[in-house]
């Protein structure tokens, strides 16, 4: 009995674990995304400065996202997001027009990533 | 390099809890859902550990999932029957009073020759003494002999004698078990008159048992 106890409270904190997993990974998804709309404002009002401190704050973000990597599906699309990432930040440097789309490629990615963690019916089968 | 070390390591601890978690029945004759997290747990294992770019966690919450819904599903078939006969099939006789059950076979998808290998298995090289035989669930076949073929017992030929367990150890190596002292009802008074009796300490002991109404056997240590 004490064995099927233990399996019941083991498989309760392993669901409450993929729960946690995957509000963690949506919410610091939500975090992402605004950092790069902020990139992407502060570059269209010029205001170098703001952008590249965004875009430093970006990477920082994403770095810090990573240490959660325990908690992804997929680590090989990860590896992208982490280019893509690095690139707004170096055009930021540049005041390149390039960080739009490095901007739009990189929301693109992280929003493919965030619906892979999630357990949909058709991502499970 | 050190990183597959440190998962190997954590991996066997893992899988040693799980083993543990599953019980001895696990160890034993697997049932088909039991062989199958069996070999489950074995393959998913050795993914973290090859391959590490795959999170170790990745593998541990797979097999402990693995393996505390085999627990809780043996959990579950302890109480119904039901869910038992639908989770492991039930037992099938494929002889009956010395005929083979041909239609029984044929459903169990078994051969003449997976028959006659179990009856050799079991020493009996004659399908005309058999008597019954019965597919359990784990796939193994068990037969009973006609009687005329069946070794003679001690009621047969009323050679009395009482039972009674076999001796447990009491001292190996110098050490003292004191859980089957206990279990045989023999205080450590016993265990310190026998010593005495026998001129020695538990240290020079290298092996001794004993029977629970006290008869009991010592070994020294050499040397």
């Amino acid at each position: 009995m004490n064995r099927i106890i233990v399996s019941i409270v083991i498989l309760a904190l392993l669901v409450c674990l993929c729960g946690w997993a995957v509000f963690t990974v949506r919410g610091k998804v939500a975090d992402l995304k605004s950092k790069i709309e902020q990139v992407e404002e502060a570059f269209s009002q010029s205001d170098r400065e703001t952008c590249v401190k965004a875009a430093g704050e970006l990477e920082d973000e994403w770095r810090d996202f990573m240490n959660h990597s325990v908690l992804v599906n997929d680590l090989g699309h990860a590896l992208e997001i982490t280019s893509s990432i690095a690139e707004i930040y170096s055009f930021a440097q540049l005041n390149n027009e390039e960080l739009y789309a490095a901007c739009d490629r990189a929301q693109v990615q992280i929003e493919i990533f965030e619906d892979i963690q999630l357990p949909t019916f058709w991502k499970i089968l | 390099m050190s990183i597959v070390l440190i998962r190997a390591v954590i991996l066997y601890i893992v899988l040693a809890f799980s083993l543990r978690l599953m019980g001895k029945r696990q160890l034993g004759e697997l049932q088909p859902s039991e062989l199958v997290v069996t070999i489950l747990i074995s393959n998913i294992a050795a993914i973290p550990v090859e391959d590490s770019s795959v999170p170790m966690i990745m593998g541990i919450v797979p097999i402990l999932t693995l393996v505390c819904i085999d627990v809780v599903m043996s959990g579950i078939m302890m109480k119904s029957a039901r869910v038992r006969k639908l989770m492991i099939g039930s037992p099938r006789i494929i002889i009956s009073e010395g005929e083979i059950l041909q239609k029984e076979m044929k459903r169990l998808r078994y051969t003449v020759d997976d028959l006659t290998e179990a009856m050799r298995q079991q020493q009996i090289f004659d399908i005309t003494q058999v008597h019954y035989a019965i597919v359990e669930t784990n796939g193994k076949i068990n037969f009973l002999q006609k009687k005329d073929f069946q070794s003679a017992e001690k009621q047969d030929v009323n050679a009395g004698g009482s039972t009674s367990n076999p001796p447990s150890v009491i001292i190996r190596d110098g050490v003292i078990d004191k859980e089957q002292l206990k279990l045989l009802g023999l205080g450590e008074g016993w265990l310190k008159k026998t010593l005495r009796e026998n001129g020695i300490t538990e240290k020079n002991v290298f092996l001794l048992t004993s029977e629970s109404g006290g008869k009991y056997t010592i070994i020294k240590k050499a040397g």
